[in-house]
């Protein structure tokens, strides 16, 4: 399986390949990020959706900025100018383009700021996924027996959680005050920041003097340090967010978007987990990996410079997957009441609102639900259009 | 009065619309359709059964506790007080069971009640009631295992009534019955008013002691599942036992005609032969379809949402009636926490609310008139207090839509030279999760940011809202923005002392929401209490209206309305009090 970063990466079905001189002329021709890329233009229903995804991106990001532009009004801004004398909603306007909602706010610019809200939470959630679920995968799937037995056990106990339950019990206890788990956020980010940075030095160092003694003839590159850091950077990065970007007393789940993403995030990992535990426990046994263990490699090498760059593409392919359950996910919670908190607006609150209407102001869920549909199935093509493309004998 | 936290409490927990609340106020006419009228009472045609839409249950059928509205309608059609309202006269109460109006001696510390003779329970009981019952009634709904809503707050003053509930049923020495058609209250402040306007009220609905003992002598009361009925109706019961098989908590009421009745003893006419509350009607938006589209139904404890109630105005006029609700809807600003301790920041916000795009969240004009103080149309007091426009030194009042001049005004005035406000912190606001509070609420949210105020908005159903955090003093909620208080009897004191008298401030259960706590108010509250009934006991609440009013602790928004929907073949007569299809009066076409 070929790598995109096109590092030095074992391919294993390249074998195959150069038993075929001109398949072996054409593909010595290209990199692997190029081949990538080659098969995925060929998809022009992905390749669309890639453009879809860039442009809701963009969106989001700008979002006020073409609400401004588009002469709409914010999405937060009421005004019973745009209801009737029994309060209801009117329909799309010239100056409302998406109708309005029961309170009189611009369902268009509502949508765009729900947008935003999507793709942050689809970012954040899936990111955190990924790295636990990777990490776990990682070590559970390479040192097998009783570290793996714990994980595993530790996922099916994750999995078994009734998500939307938990979701309801915490948004109504951490519903009130600041949230659930009052933190401060400054010192407890700081202090990561020290901790990530001081073990993992030492840790570092430790693993050089470790294999020094040990007699092991690979030679110790700077690479291989900032491999065995990564762990500890997470740390050091997540302490950073939480003493500079976040700051202050609060609490660790608030009713919010924290509260989304923690409850998304609980019971997605195990999933990602479960996929990279199965891959790392065939890539485990192959030759590539068992040459390097025997040139002395550290597991940490083995695991982090072998290892992972084989994950590389079930890992893009996965994480593609996850984001539209993601965004689905926030919607439902939204939708159930446990999401951003009024007035800010979000896809799966406004078709929650909008239940009760629907008949009168179709405007008000089918916009939101059209954004909503489209996103996923985007993300969802583009999921596909990636796995054909990183997988060669797909195209084959 | 807790009245309105019992029924809201059920509507939060049915998601549906906490909109109408416990009785009316008024005899007004503004009704939209041909229900609530004498006539309409005449057209009824004797048999038939009726089916009610609810979503959830009642919350009682114990008389001794239930306070909300679903819970009078169902218990008005199978019991009688002491006295009632007609449907169309919420103003002025009728004898039930009482012979004539209650006497209130010279001193104003004693008061005589006579009852009919003949008035006979359903079985299993059998027997005609008497004053005993009454007695009984009263003395049970202060004991610990009854816990009744009012009991204390309006019979308080009772000679010998508890202080605090009762472990079991305690006599009351003020209570006696010289024999069994004779009920003689003795009281030990002249609280008379009050303690006679209550007696509307199901606390007066007899309880035979020999039958209901052994279920009070558990706590809570079973009473509730083996209820004595003296009205019209009964819930089908067994026989033997008196155990209610016809009530299905969350499922169904199954009421028919009580065979111990006497009509010559009611001026009640009980056209229909059975009665079917049909509950688990959660979508109030699917129910009050089927209503208006079906056969032989009526709605219960919900009301048409806001897009309904339009399309019921155009589509479907005759069979919608708006009966006022005798209440005022309100934001309450916590008068104890700063900065909303300063009387001139609380007007800056009354100023610059938009209280009609308030009222629109719950279907504009049609629901009621805009709202500025706290005693509703045509109830005593509201004339005295100016009407529907707001008295002319209070500017902060005066424009339905918000004034922003003013409101900056009020604003510098209070210590804020930008006209905004510019602290940082977010104020706890906790607002009801189901619309069309959470519409309200959010519209609320919008008012406060315009002058500066970030919100720590929060969602709860609605009981949650008034047991945990509005109702509780200790929770510091600075922003309730779905509260209301709706009259339990006629009288302006009701409306007026539990919610704003600085002692009626409690730890628990608290419905002085803005923990208003004015020496003046309270010194002319004290005052107004023992007044008799009559003009100037209605002039000096209406004088005190005006003071609270003028102190700005809450933004009045609504007198609103409750919408009442029946199927074309229902000759649906409303009952002006309850704010409910009055079933004893409500009929079929064929």
């Amino acid at each position: 399986m070929p790598s995109i970063t096109g590092g030095p990466v074992e391919d294993h079905n390249m074998d195959d390949r150069l038993s075929d001189p001109a398949a072996a002329k054409a593909i010595e021709a290209k990199s692997p990020l190029e081949l990538f890329w080659r098969r995925f233009r060929e998809d022009k229903v992905a390749l669309a959706a890639m453009v879809f995804i860039a442009a809701l991106a963009l969106v989001a990001l700008f979002s006020p900025l073409i609400t401004k532009m588009v002469g709409a009004r914010p999405p937060n801004e009421q005004s019973t100018k745009f209801l009737d004398s029994f309060g209801s909603a009117s329909g799309p306007s010239q100056e409302n383009l998406f109708g309005t909602d029961g309170v009189g706010r611009d369902v268009f610019s509502r949508v765009l700021a729900g947008a935003r809200v999507s793709l942050q939470v689809a970012i954040i959630s899936t990111a955190l996924i990924v790295i636990i679920g990777v990490t776990t995968g990682l070590v559970a799937g390479y040192y097998r027996g009783w570290i793996d037995s714990l994980l595993s056990r530790f996922m099916d106990i994750m999995l078994g959680f009734p998500v939307l339950l938990l979701a309801l019990g915490l948004g109504a206890s951490c519903a009130l005050g600041g949230g659930c788990v009052p933190v401060d956020y400054g010192n407890l980010g700081r202090f990561l920041m020290a901790a990530g940075f001081v073990v993992g030095v030492l840790w570092v160092l430790y693993a050089r003097f470790k294999d020094s003694r040990s007699g092991t003839p690979e030679k110790h590159t700077l690479r291989d340090a900032a491999v065995s850091f990564i762990p500890f950077a997470v740390f050091i990065l997540l302490g950073g967010v939480m003493a500079y970007a976040i700051g202050g007393k609060g609490t660790l789940i608030s009713l919010g978007l924290p509260l989304v993403i923690f409850v998304i995030v609980l019971s997605s990992w195990p999933y990602m987990a479960r996929i990279i535990r199965g891959q790392v426990l065939s890539l485990r046994e192959k030759e590539f990996v068992e040459a390097a263990q025997s040139l002395g490699a550290s597991d940490r090498r083995v695991i982090f410079g072998h290892i992972l760059p084989n994950l590389i593409a079930p890992i893009i392919v996965y994480t593609t997957l996850i984001i539209p359950t993601t965004i689905l996910f926030e919607a439902a919670l939204a939708f159930l009441g446990i999401g951003l908190q009024p007035p800010d607006a979000s896809w799966g609150s406004m078709i929650s609102d909008a239940t009760e209407i629907f008949d009168t102001a179709w405007w008000y869920m089918t916009f939101p639900g059209l954004a909503l549909v489209l996103t996923v199935l985007a993300f969802n093509l583009v999921g596909d259009g990636l796995q054909d493309a990183l997988n060669p004998r797909t195209n084959e | 009065m807790k009245r309105p936290i019992r029924w809201v409490l059920m509507l939060g927990a049915l998601g549906a619309l906490a909109m109408f609340v416990a009785a009316c106020g008024s005899s007004s006419k503004s009704s939209s359709s041909s229900s609530t009228t004498s006539a309409a009472v005449a057209k009824g045609v004797k048999g038939g059964k009726l089916t009610v839409l609810a979503a959830a249950d009642v919350d009682y059928i114990d008389p001794g506790q239930t306070y909300y509205t679903f819970g009078y309608m169902v218990n008005y059609a199978i019991n009688r007080p002491l006295y009632s309202f007609k449907p169309d006269d919420a103003l002025h109460p009728v004898n039930d069971t009482a012979v004539g109006p209650p006497l209130v001696s010279a001193d104003g510390l004693t008061i005589t009640v006579k009852i009919k003779p003949g008035i006979k329970y359903a079985p299993p009981v059998n027997r005609a009631m008497t004053t005993k019952d009454i007695k009984y009634a009263i003395e049970r709904a202060f004991s610990a295992n009854v816990p009744s809503g009012y009991a204390a707050t309006y019979f308080g003053s009772i000679a010998g009534a508890p202080t605090k509930p009762t472990n079991g049923v305690k006599p009351i020495s003020g209570i006696t019955t010289p024999d069994d058609q004779t009920l003689v209250i003795k009281l030990s402040r002249p609280e008379s008013a009050v303690v006679t306007g209550a007696m509307v009220m199901p606390i007066t609905v007899p309880v035979p002691e020999e039958y209901a003992k052994p279920f009070d002598a558990k706590n809570p009361s079973t009473y509730d599942q083996y209820a004595a009925m003296n009205g019209p109706y009964m819930i089908s019961n067994n026989s033997t036992t008196g155990e209610l098989t016809g009530r299905k908590p969350g499922k169904s009421i199954d009421m028919v005609r009580n065979p111990n009745w006497v009509a010559s003893t009611d001026y009640r006419p009980a056209y229909l032969d059975s009665i079917f509350v049909e509950e688990g009607n959660t979508d109030a938006t699917v129910s009050s379809r089927r209503i208006l589209n079906g056969q032989q139904l009526v709605n219960g404890d919900g009301a048409p949402p806001a897009p309904v109630l339009k399309q019921a105005t155009q589509k479907f006029p005759d069979q919608l009636v708006l009966v006022p609700s005798g209440g005022t809807r309100y934001v309450a600003m916590n008068t104890s926490i700063k900065p909303f301790d300063n009387v001139n920041v609380r007007k800056a916000v009354v100023a610059a609310f938009d209280r009609n795009a308030m009222r629109l969240t719950r279907g504009g004009a049609i629901v009621g008139d805009i709202a500025w103080s706290y005693l509703p149309p045509n109830f005593p007091g509201f004339e005295e207090s100016g009407g529907l426009k707001p008295p002319p030194e209070d500017d902060f009042l005066a424009n339905p839509s918000g004034d922003m001049a003013v409101a900056t005004k009020y604003m510098k005035m209070a210590g804020y030279p930008t006209g905004k406000y510019t602290g940082s912190e977010k104020f706890l606001t906790i607002a009801t999760n189901a619309d069309p509070g959470k519409q309200s609420a959010e519209v609320a949210q919008a008012q406060f940011a315009k002058l500066g105020f970030k919100l720590n908005f929060r969602e709860v159903p609605q009981d949650t809202l008034y047991t945990k955090f509005c109702g509780v003093p200790k929770a510091a909620v600075v922003i309730c923005p779905n509260v209301g208080w709706f009259k339990d009897f006629v009288d302006p004191e009701s409306m007026i002392k539990p919610t704003f008298y600085g002692p009626a401030i409690l730890a628990q259960g608290n419905v002085n929401w803005p923990q208003l706590n004015d020496p003046a108010v309270n010194k002319a509250i004290d005052a107004a209490t023992p007044l008799p009934t009559g003009p100037g006991r209605n002039k000096a609440w209406a004088d005190i209206n005006k003071q609270i009013a003028a102190l700005a602790p809450a933004i009045p928004w609504v007198w609103d309305k409750t919408p009442l929907i029946r199927s074309k073949d229902v000759v649906g007569v409303a009952n002006e009090y309850a704010t409910v299809w009055d079933l004893s009066f409500s009929s079929l076409t064929k």
